[in-house]
């Protein structure tokens, strides 16, 4: 069964093709947010958070975008609520990506410098840059996802990523 | 289907596969760019060279462009960079995709709370209905019973919408 199918059952109240649909997309949220929050456990809970509301939300689902963009838009948002919610966010970043670099090292990984940089950029600025450079969506994609103009978009991008650059060269030196 | 994000990841923005594709990565000094006029300062023709064509001095208008050359590849660098980190960062963290059961369960679970609130709203809409029937009995009948259950329903209703609340909080806590 095709996806467009999937929905169409999934929103007429299937909820064996609502499951199908989000268990084929859950790989995909879980490594977004695994990029965008740089901390594995906190991507674990807020995947479920995102697979529980689209589940909740699917009839919203008016097919403008793409069903992994409109995942996507529910995973960023709620990801943007946690850290409103969360008050010393950048004393908890912190902690949380020492430990995921311990947890790199335990595995016998080496923590990539271009995560350090990451991980330093505002949440702002980080978001924009993932969905850009790694997940090649447009400004305008973005903007509409972030509800934001695609000029900001695009200033984020563009800092963004300046930002990267300055520390990967720092790091270099 | 377990993991199928590269290629979903591939599909996505209308730009993913552009981006993906080392191939793809414009050259820093294509001629595209290169042939774009920098902004000249006025009086500046002609200074040195004297030519009609290339009356702009060199190092004028290519050190904006050699700049502009190595920041595109500084950016083709970081963007290389980040990517390929981004994928490391999966193949560090790996994990299950839950069973089918889970999301069955999920999604009955959702269904649920879907039915429950639509029956809640209802409720509220025919609440509100039935109190603005009886604002409006009371006003035309002017009984003075009815405005004692008037305002017993008014300190009652809010006490059982808390009552509900607190339920649901509970419940939700221990799921």
């Amino acid at each position: 069964m095709d996806e467009q199918e999937l929905i169409r059952k999934a929103q007429r109240g299937d909820l064996e093709s609502l499951s199908q649909l989000l268990r084929q997309h859950y790989t995909f949220v879980r490594k977004y947010l695994l990029k965008v929050t740089l901390d594995d456990q906190l991507a674990a809970d807020l995947t479920q958070d995102a697979v529980l509301k689209a589940m909740e939300r699917i009839r919203l689902y008016n097919g403008q975008s793409r069903f992994s963009s409109w995942l996507i838009t529910i995973a960023t948002h709620l990801f943007l609520d946690h850290l409103r919610r969360r008050k010393r966010e950048r004393l908890w970043h912190d902690q949380e990506q020492r430990r995921m670099r311990w947890d790199a090292a335990s595995r016998g990984a080496s923590w990539p410098e271009a995560l350090d940089a990451l991980g330093a950029l505002d949440e702002a600025m980080r978001i924009p840059v993932i969905l850009k450079h790694y997940y090649g969506y447009t400004y305008e994609e973005i903007g509409a996802m972030l509800h934001m103009a695609a000029g900001t978009v695009k200033s984020r991008v563009h800092y963004g990523l300046q930002q990267v650059r300055k520390e990967l060269t720092e790091d270099g030196q | 289907m377990d993991n199928n994000e590269p290629q979903a990841a591939r599909s996505e923005g209308s730009e993913a596969k552009k981006q993906r594709d080392p191939a793809a990565i414009p050259q820093a000094a294509e001629p595209a760019r290169s042939g774009e006029t920098p902004v000249r300062p006025a009086g500046a023709a002609g200074a040195e060279t004297g030519s009609g064509v290339d009356a702009v001095p060199a190092h004028m208008h290519r050190q904006p462009a050699a700049k502009q050359t190595q920041d595109e590849t500084a950016d083709e660098r970081a963007d290389v960079a980040l990517r390929h980190h981004l994928d490391a960062l999966d193949e560090m963290f790996p994990f299950p995709t839950p069973e089918p059961g889970w999301f069955r369960q999920q999604a009955a679970e959702a269904g649920r709370r879907r039915k429950q609130r639509l029956y809640r709203e209802l409720v509220l809409l025919w609440g509100a209905a039935l109190l603005i029937w009886a604002v409006l009995y009371v006003a035309i009948t002017r009984k003075p019973a009815a405005f004692l259950w008037l305002q017993a329903a008014a300190v009652l209703a809010p006490l059982i919408e808390l009552g509900m609340n607190k339920r649901e909080v509970r419940r939700d806590d221990n799921t």
